[in-house]
């Protein structure tokens, strides 16, 4: 049997659902310590002075370190762009840029005894002017976010194709859009935590940390530079991680305050992200605000778009400045847009730092271009479906060049897809003209239905690098290691799906390790939607490999030509001669070497084992098409969201189940993203949404039944024609719940902001209503 | 998000509790009462109160999770939990709208936990169970060691989570009306996701005389006012009129204006007034309708609700 394309169950569900996970909340080392973190009240603040006195006295607190005791600068830039002026986070600075910031750290032997410490340090504050808007940063009297600073510009992004404003003066048709976009958080169910140990091996400091991450290796990579010492010399351990969506996936000052403290106490440390904590401090996204403008022929066909944007970036660019960059060249998406220019500002504001969360500014971007679309069809009363189809990119263009420029500055080519195959399916299992007919009696009461539809592309499996070793060890079982790190998404069972169809064993044979850098070299990580594709296809070319090393060794000792071998049920045998075979345990013995002393004749290298790395030479180009139904009841403005369809091509598919839970999880997010969820800051900086009373996350009642269907059109950029999916279901999903709300209300003005909640429904139905009043 | 220190007490009955706040007040102890908890531990966790003792009063609750009903009036113990009032036959029939208020409040786990004596003494002003004490015009009794008083909805609820109560009393009972023959309740609201506290919720109480006209009406709103509001007084001249849907419509128009609630984050003044006219007729709407279904039952002790 072939396991790539079954649905087979996730390997690890049982034992997290039967509480036998292990976080990073679950390991205890002797002689373990707590700490806790003073975070500043203010959202912009010179520290004047900590008082550590009464803190000190507290029963169990054992250590506090201010600013004074900490000589690192700030963190380095870690994803540097041409026009970025860059501000990273500092530990434990002495001017803090947003409310949560850490000014002091407490070490206890308990969390309790540290909240005890931290309550009782006394910090003498100097508040500054902070600046919370985006519009309000960009303001010519906006006192600076970061005192060093004149201006709050931390970027400016610009995207052009052929002449778009000029296209556009003659355009014979021009719709206008503007969109307000709120700022979400990542939540993950685990909230962030670590713990860090340095010891003393064979003389030389090693530092051992376990953290709720996404990338281990980078980690690495930072503490080496960070504390001046090897990557030789630290070890990076994700055990179980209980979902991340972005938040687990930059460096943040407290991973660097966790190790420090590590080393200055002499004993592990633990700090566990609470989440009060986690809603102030832990990434955002979104929170993009959007001017756009389309012109078109008078039979719907997109002649430009022009699109001006300010992105928030918060106090810092812990990302550098990724999202608004995908959000520019994203708009575009799968429609033919000849003539196009967009021009991004990103500003800092003293508030949370924003980098990608699940969608990564493809959210924003499919909003731009779905709602200009659906404002043209109005306007030339066009059926949505028909406009798109107008518009979208033929399977025969591909690959297909933009004209635009990669985030590396080389051409952005999609590789491949069908576009209108999807729009296909969506109109057939979203029964598209059923609910169109059901929609009709609705309309004029006071529960009407709206329909609305939107497509998305994003673009995955970005590099650098994922690498695999794969290895047979003496049980005759196969273990693979890869640099990728799970923080949920199922890679033990899928990864193990590649493995198993090369080597034809059981799935139950293979035995995937990620999260540790002792288990393989380098490593990127688990984001960007890239695991499937890049450790996938890494998995796949060291299985390869280390199957022709395999068949080299039996030939040999089973005299045999290896072309005349089969490899089946955990042996390799000969052709037509079954009984002369070795077993996968034989050969990894052999392949051991003899005992000590004696010859290694075999003509292979010693070990059943093979490395491999996989690295992209571009992004390969997933596709969705989203229908939204949803019904509204007028004198509440309640959305209830009564169908839902998505139609996904992700390449091939290595497990069916495993993509359509990646699709339900990021429409979930989509829905949150247009219903439901905001951080709301006050104008002083406070965080109003402070805990999960405030910012409503959507829950398993808010979530309608979904329908999920799949295309599968290879990518020809990897040896398996993988695409990735993980943050899919995010990206079409707001613009077509946003139409479908839309869609029912039948009226101007339009929605223009995010989330869309009951009260905005009501408020734009007070205030269409005041409009006929006066025409 | 780890409460301070505080030592904990678990008194085996009633008395001994009361005995031990007033020693605890008389030594200059803070306490606080834990029920289900599910009000109160976060508000420790979040390190809003911090009180030197935490008496749990989980071993009371045989004690004071007695449902009767005597002469026309439910008595129900402080710590009997929602899932028993959920469920609960007598208050089935005799205050349907107590099992309607509790399919509005949190979820399963929460429900399970926590108490009818937890959630008055809590006094959000947008919970239910608070808004069913208002509309009924129930009563609660507040023990110490010294006294025993019944204390009205209308002067138990202060303000914002803060009640009458004082610190060596315990909330041991709560008095309710039965359901008068003729009778419908229905209690209507709009929260932002299922199981969030409401935004605005409106309760009602429909009595029909044997000609269909309105014998009594009663309406309370929660989440417009710093405490649920009794807005009865309001309506009240509408006894004597034979109702119509229409009816419903047009009285509560004028209640945007008679409401004055706070903007946040949740929602602003305008939508609160909205949903007040919204879910006011609503209640009042299904009240009465449910008062007629159970006048066309047939019986005389009306069994309320659409069971
Ligand atoms: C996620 C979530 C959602 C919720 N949603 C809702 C909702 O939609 N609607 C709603 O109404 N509630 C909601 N609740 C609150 C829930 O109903 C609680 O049960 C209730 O508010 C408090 O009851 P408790 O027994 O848990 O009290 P506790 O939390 O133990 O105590 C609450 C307060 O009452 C005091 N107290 C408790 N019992 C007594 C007594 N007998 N005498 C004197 N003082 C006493 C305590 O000292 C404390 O000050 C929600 C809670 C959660 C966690």
């Amino acid at each position: 049997m072939q396991y790539v394309g079954q649905r087979i169950r996730r390997q690890r569900d049982e034992r997290i659902l039967r509480g036998q996970g292990e976080y990073i909340g679950d390991i205890q080392k002797p002689g373990m310590v707590h700490l806790a973190f003073v975070r500043s009240p203010y959202a912009h603040a010179r520290i004047i002075d900590i008082d550590t006195n009464a803190c000190r006295r507290i029963p169990g607190v054992i250590a506090v370190f201010t600013g004074e005791d900490v000589t690192c600068g700030p963190l380095p830039l870690l994803f540097p762009y041409p026009s970025l002026e860059a501000v990273t986070q500092t530990p434990l600075s002495r001017e803090v840029h947003h409310v949560g910031e850490p000014v002091a750290v407490v070490v206890a032997l308990t969390r309790y005894q540290a909240e005890d410490g931290v309550a009782a340090v006394q910090v003498q504050y100097d508040p500054l002017a902070a600046v919370v808007g985006m519009g309000q940063a960009l303001e010519l009297t906006a006192p600076p976010v970061h005192s060093h600073r004149t201006s709050n510009r931390a970027a400016t992004i610009v995207q052009c194709v052929g002449t778009a404003q000029a296209v556009m003066d003659e355009a014979p048709v021009v719709v206008e859009l503007e969109m307000a976009m709120g700022r979400v958080s990542c939540l993950p169910m685990e909230t962030r935590g670590l713990l860090a140990q340095w010891q003393v091996f064979h003389g030389q400091e090693i530092l051992q940390v376990y953290a709720a991450t996404q990338t281990p290796h980078m980690m690495q990579r930072l503490y080496a530079q960070l504390f001046n010492i090897s990557e030789q010399q630290i070890r990076v351990q994700a055990p179980d991680v209980g979902g991340a969506f972005g938040a687990k996936e930059p460096f943040y000052v407290e991973d660097f305050l966790v190790a420090w403290v590590a080393r200055q106490m002499g004993r592990p440390v633990l700090w566990i992200e609470d989440r009060a904590e986690h809603l102030m401090t832990a990434v955002h996204e979104r929170a993009q605000h959007h001017k756009a403008a389309m012109g078109l022929t008078r039979d719907g066909k997109i002649l430009s778009v022009v699109d001006q944007f300010v992105a928030d970036t918060g106090a810092y660019v812990p990302w550098g400045v990724i999202v608004p960059i995908i959000t520019s060249t994203l708009i575009p998406g799968p429609y033919k847009v000849p003539h196009y220019r967009c021009d991004g500002t990103v500003v800092y504001t003293n508030t949370t730092p924003l980098a990608p969360y699940r969608g990564a500014g493809r959210p924003q971007a499919a909003l731009v271009i779905n709602r200009l679309l659906d404002k043209a069809a109005a306007q030339l009363n066009l059926d949505p479906f028909t406009i798109r189809r107008r518009n979208l990119i033929m399977p025969e263009e591909f690959p297909y060049d933009t004209g635009l420029l990669s985030r590396e500055g080389t051409p952005m080519v999609l590789d491949s897809g069908n576009y209108p195959a999807l729009m296909e399916t969506l109109e057939q299992a979203g029964e598209y003209h059923g609910w169109r007919e059901r929609q009709r009696t609705t309309l004029s009461t006071a529960h009407p239905i709206g329909i609305g539809i939107a497509v998305g592309i994003e673009n995955t499996g970005m590099g650098p690098h994922e690498g695999a070793t794969v290895t047979i060890g003496l049980d005759g079982n196969i273990t693979v290691a890869t640099g990728a790190a799970s923080q949920g998404q199922g890679h033990e069972t899928t990864l193990a799906q590649i493995a198993a169809d090369i080597f034809h064993v059981s799935v139950d044979q293979v035995h995937i390790v990620e999260g540790d850098t002792a288990a393989i070299a380098y490593g990127t990580g688990t984001f960007a939607s890239r695991t499937a594709v890049v450790a996938g296809s890494a998995v796949q070319l060291a299985g390869e490999m280390l199957q022709q090393k395999l068949l080299r060794l039996a030939g040999h000792l089973l005299e045999a030509h290896p072309d005349d071998l089969v490899v089946a049920g955990g042996s390799v045998s000969v052709r037509g001669v079954p009984t002369r075979s070795l077993t996968f345990k034989d050969l990894a013995l052999r392949a051991s070497g003899p005992f000590p002393g004696s010859t290694f004749t075999l003509p292979v290298e010693p070990g059943l084992s093979a490395s491999a790395f996989f690295t992209p030479s571009g992004a390969t180009y997933a596709a969705g098409a989203h229908m939204a139904v949803v019904q509204i009841d007028r004198e509440t403005g309640q959305i209830r969201v009564i169908g839902y369809t998505a139609v996904h091509d992700s390449g091939t598919l290595i497990n069916p189940q495993i993509v359509d839970g990646q699709l339900h999880g990021g429409i979930a997010a989509g829905l949150g993203t247009a219903l439901l969820e905001e951080m709301v800051f006050d104008e002083q900086g406070q965080v109003v949404t402070g805990t999960l009373m405030d910012y409503l996350v959507p829950t398993a009642v808010d979530v309608p039944d979904l329908t999920v269907c799949h295309l599968s059109t290879p990518s020809p950029l990897n040896p398996l024609g993988i695409k990735g999916v993980g943050e899919s279901g995010a990206i079409a999903s707001p613009a077509a719940l946003l139409a479908a709300i839309e869609d029912a209300l039948r009226m101007t003005p339009v929605v223009e902001s995010l989330p869309v909640r009951p009260m905005t429904v009501r408020h734009l139905l007070t205030e269409s209503r005041k409009g006929e009043e006066f025409a | 998000m780890k409460p301070p220190r505080f030592q904990y007490w678990a008194p085996g009955s009633l008395a001994e509790a009361l005995e031990g706040l007033w020693q605890l007040e008389d030594q200059g102890y803070t306490t606080k009462l834990l029920a289900g908890g599910q009000s109160l531990m976060p508000v420790l966790n979040m390190r809003l109160s911090a009180p030197d003792v935490i008496v749990d009063l989980n071993h009371l609750a045989p004690e004071l999770s007695t449902v009767q009903e005597v002469s026309e009036t439910l008595h129900i113990g402080a710590m009997t939990r929602h899932y028993q009032l959920e469920s609960h036959p007598v208050l089935g029939a005799r205050a349907p709208i107590i099992a309607e208020a509790e399919r509005y409040i949190g979820h399963v786990a929460i429900r399970s936990r926590g108490t009818i004596g937890g959630s008055l003494v809590h006094a959000d002003p947008s919970a239910e169970l608070p808004l069913v004490l208002a509309l009924l015009q129930g009563t609660v009794t507040l023990q110490s060691r010294e006294s025993i008083r019944e204390v009205s909805a209308q002067d138990f609820f202060v303000t914002y989570l803060t009640t009458a109560i004082t610190s060596t009393e315990i909330l041991t009972a709560i008095t309710l009306p039965t359901l008068p023959p003729g009778s419908g309740q229905s209690l209507e609201e709009v929260a932002s996701r299922p199981g969030d506290f409401a935004i605005v919720a409106a309760a009602a109480q429909v009595t029909l005389d044997s000609d269909e006209a309105i014998h009594a009406v009663r309406l309370a709103l929660g989440g417009v006012s710093s405490v649920p509001l009794d807005v009865s007084g309001s309506i009240a001249f509408l006894v004597g009129e034979i109702p119509t849907a229409q009816l419903w419509i047009e009285c509560t128009q004028s209640l945007a204006d008679l409401v004055e609630p706070d903007s946040d984050v949740h929602a602003d003044s305008a939508y609160r007034k909205d949903l007040t006219v919204a879910l006011s007729r609503r209640a009042l709407t299904h009240a009465w309708q449910r008062a007629r279904q159970g006048a066309s039952l047939g019986s005389i002790g009306n069994k309320g609700g659409e069971g």
